[in-house]
């Protein structure tokens, strides 16, 4: 489900499946352990992710508003995962290459 | 929710809605089928509980009739809709080469009125899950709490069925502020009005797209060929209906002379109250409001024997409706207006015609684009009536507030949404339903319109040939 890499100050953090409320309980405290190091930015990577549920959303925003703009951004979304955070108000989340 | 100070809140609702919206983008038909089919259950099942919270709050109408509307609302609803197609490749036309995608409009804004609250909620809900379309449920004051209620219920038998969180939110306090700033916020996608006319214009001024209901002064006419103890039978069918509530439901009777005895020696076989010039204007006195314009709230939803003691008129506890003989219809006549109670103008006409021209000024007083209806035997009647009036429905030989809400006597689609056309200054005559909840976009593929390809272009820049001249050119066949 999430795989937590630490590379220098940043923190990565390979999703993959469906990301639906029961599968994200864990999640949560997963990324907050991550931030434990205060890392310099992290990265949510979500090349293997095919459904995000409205709790990953939230852990998305919560990630974002703790790190802030600079130092917080999603990578490899699918065009689908893309739409999805377009029409829920945060693709400025997302980066593209 | 209802600690949040008012802007807070909306910004906050409509974040969630809008993640719910997301969220729900990416489910199949057989999840949103699913959730939509737990829904519809859950309502259906608390049918009686709801209707006597709502009797219980508003005290409008009759708590057993607020079943059966609960009833349509679920179960003729969800019949009606189960098996329409409301997510991705909705139809491919070969032959043309278009093909229909069905996408979700996004969060939608439900405004329930005070007459029809559960069942309002209910429809509304059933209907905008059905189009993947989070909801904001904003209740009449009178009815907040047992519309709070009902989409609670709602709530947790869809998130059961695996519903986005927050697909269904409603509001804790009802306020004009409140409810204006979620009018106007960025994110509805759609306003879903039904209420007042105020309110209903409000919608509309706030510059989201909204589909609202006009109000109803349904005129029905009863044809000499009419079945007349039938046509009256009916008639009471649906105007003690939840004491009238319905803003389908029949306001004026009109006759042609040559029945107009007998039709009102019917209605009081069948427990109407004739009122006399006196007693007319006493019921006026307590049913209308001057100042405002509008119907007495105090007498929407009462039985027609509480009415008839508020005006010091003598009836018997079972009295059906009561009837006020008229002549006029306009500002001057209040009778002839809509009012939400067993009260039935009664016009009598010297002939067709007359009788058609009461219909016509009756519908334009108040009711244009709503509903009509004709008691008659005869087709041609029938048809010519219906070409004159302007209403989205006209309900034949049919109680018509069963009959425009529809599913019940007709084919119509089952709805608490009854659009007036632009009459009624919306922008649908259908009974709203969830196919109105979509956007549909089209897929079109090359298909060349060969003579247009073929014709020679240069005849359109020669001024000299007219319409006539290059339609003969187009269409020759060469």
């Amino acid at each position: 489900m999430a795989q937590v890499i630490h590379e220098g100050k940043e923190v990565r953090i390979r999703f993959s499946g469906q990301l639906a409320s029961a599968a994200c309980e864990t999640l949560d405290v997963e990324v907050d352990e991550a931030l434990l190091r205060e890392p310099e930015s992290v990265v949510f990577d979500l090349a293997e992710v095919s459904f995000i549920a409205s709790i990953f959303l939230r852990l998305c925003l919560k990630t974002f508003k703790k790190m802030g703009r600079e130092r917080f951004y999603i990578i490899n979304a699918s065009p689908a995962v893309t739409k999805i955070f377009t029409i829920a108000g945060l693709d400025e989340m997302i980066k593209t290459a | 929710m209802s600690d949040l100070p008012q802007q807070p809140f909306v910004e906050q609702t409509m974040e969630k809605a809008r993640h719910a919206a997301a969220v729900f983008n990416q489910y199949s038909q057989e999840q949103v089928d699913r959730i939509v089919r737990a829904v519809y259950e859950a309502g259906f099942n608390n049918r009686i509980k709801l209707a006597k919270l709502a009797y219980e709050e508003t005290g409008i109408g009759r708590w057993q009739d607020k079943v059966l509307k609960n009833v349509v609302a679920t179960q003729l609803v969800y019949n009606d809709i189960k098996d329409c197609k409301t997510v991705g490749i909705i139809s491919d036309d070969p032959i043309t080469g278009i093909v229909e995608i069905a996408q979700p409009m996004g969060p939608i804004l439900a405004i329930i009125p005070v007459t029809n609250p559960t069942s309002t909620v209910m429809f509304k809900i059933l209907i905008s899950l059905k189009a993947r379309n989070p909801i904001i449920i904003s209740p009449a004051g009178k009815a907040k709490g047992c519309c709070i209620e009902t989409a609670r219920i709602l709530y947790e038998a869809a998130l059961a069925a695996d519903a986005p969180e927050d697909c269904i939110q409603w509001c804790d306090s009802v306020s004009r502020d409140q409810t204006q700033a979620f009018m106007s916020h960025r994110d509805v996608a759609l306003i879903l009005a039904t209420g007042g006319s105020g309110l209903v214009k409000t919608a509309y001024s706030s510059g989201t797209p909204t589909i609202g209901v006009g109000a109803g002064n349904v005129p029905i006419f009863i044809h000499t060929s009419a079945d007349i103890p039938f046509a009256v039978e009916q008639i009471l069918i649906s105007k003690t209906f939840d004491n009238g509530t319905i803003c389908a439901s029949e306001q004026a009777v009109v006759v042609e002379k040559s029945v107009s005895d007998a039709v009102l020696l019917e209605f009081q076989k069948q427990k109407g109250r004739v009122l006399d010039t006196a007693e007319r204007a006493r019921l006026t006195a307590i049913a209308w409001d001057t100042k405002r314009g509008l119907m007495n709230p105090d007498v929407v939803g009462q039985c027609a024997s509480k009415i008839a003691a508020k005006a010091g008129i003598a009836t018997p506890e079972d009295t059906s409706v009561l009837i006020a003989p008229i002549t006029q219809v306009g500002d001057h006549e209040p009778l002839s207006s809509e009012i939400l109670a067993p009260i039935l103008a009664f016009f009598v006409a010297d002939s067709f015609d007359d009788a058609v021209k009461t219909c016509i000024a009756l519908n334009y007083h108040g009711g244009i684009g709503h509903t009509a209806g004709i008691y008659a035997n005869d087709e041609k009647v029938i048809k010519e009536f219906a070409l004159l009036m302007n209403a989205g429905r006209v309900v034949v030989n049919t109680p018509s507030s069963q009959g425009a809400v529809g599913g019940i006597f007709n084919m119509l689609s089952p709805s608490f949404t009854l659009g007036c056309g632009t009459g009624g200054k919306n922008i649908t005559s259908d009974n709203v339903t969830a196919r109105h909840l979509l956007n549909i976009q089209r897929i079109a593929r090359r298909r060349e319109n060969q003579k247009f390809q073929r014709f020679d272009k240069s005849k359109y820049m020669d001024e000299s040939l007219r319409a006539s001249q290059i339609e003969t050119l187009f269409n020759r066949n060469s």
